[in-house]
């Protein structure tokens, strides 16, 4: 069903949880939080959603935007949700218990935001796009600490 | 009209110490990185990772990484040139690729 979410245990490969319509459109990308407590996922409508699957918590949005999004990671702390857009190039972080919007990175990058990591403490993220920037962040104190233009570009070859 | 970017970033990841970054390019190299000082340490050539788009993951116990696109998957075991440490550690360099699959 287009929008609905599953979840399936790895062990027994039993179906134990299944979210019917929980996108209007279709759902992008789906992570569960490293508690097991959330599952938090994009949609094609563009909104960020936030479904409880320990307690009968009613489903939060967390954030709707005019553009896709592009990438989204969970801080393994549970701490954060990070969203990366396509069109703005923003790098969105979100507190997961409080929905509250605490940090933007606007036009974290001037092309598409191509992949995202955060480091297994928490502190670092890592951002590429599809210039082959990469540019590494620092969670804490959510400022830029690194920047370099062309990383994989050894043998660049742009063509039109 | 649109441009192709062979340094495209396909893909980051972080080691599990939080120490170093990987990142793939659709150029198919593939780098580690210095978290701290942010020297690349290794630096793969051209075809290490699967061309077009793909995917790569360390495995939680640090020993391998996979590289995956539509119809291949590799297995990339990396060991110091000692063989003496069999973890996924970046403390030394060069590191070297002992085992690749398909």
């Amino acid at each position: 069903m287009k929008g609905s979410l599953s979840i399936f245990d790895l062990e027994s490969k039993a179906l134990v949880h299944h979210i019917p319509q929980a996108h209007a459109g279709a759902a992008i990308t789906a992570v569960v939080t490293n508690d097991g407590n959330f599952l938090i996922s994009t949609g094609e409508e563009k909104s960020l959603r936030l479904f409880p699957l320990q307690s009968k918590q009613v489903l939060r949005e967390i954030t709707k935007n005019k553009t896709p999004f592009e990438d989204m990671v969970v801080t393994p702390d549970d701490r954060y949700v990070i969203t990366a857009w396509l069109s703005t190039g923003d790098i969105k972080i979100h507190e997961i218990n409080t929905n509250k919007e605490v940090h933007v990175f606007e036009k974290a990058h001037a092309w598409r935001i191509s992949s995202t990591a955060v480091s297994p403490d928490s502190r670092i993220l890592v951002s590429g796009d599809a210039t082959g920037e990469i540019k590494v962040w620092d969670l804490i104190n959510f400022k830029q600490i690194y920047n370099k233009e062309r990383f994989h570009a050894s043998n660049l070859d742009m063509s039109e | 009209m649109i441009k192709l970017f062979q340094a495209f970033i396909q893909k980051v990841s972080v080691t599990m110490d939080s120490k170093y970054f990987i990142t793939s390019s659709l150029d198919t190299t593939m780098k580690i990185t210095n978290l701290v000082t942010f020297q690349t340490v290794y630096e793969f050539k051209k075809g290490i990772v699967p061309e077009k788009e793909h995917d790569i993951a360390l495995t939680p116990d640090g020993k391998s990484l996979l590289a995956s696109n539509r119809g291949t998957i590799k297995m990339l075991i990396l060991q110091q040139r000692s063989y003496s440490i069999s973890l996924l550690m970046f403390t030394k360099v060069p590191f070297f690729i002992v085992e690749a699959l398909l």
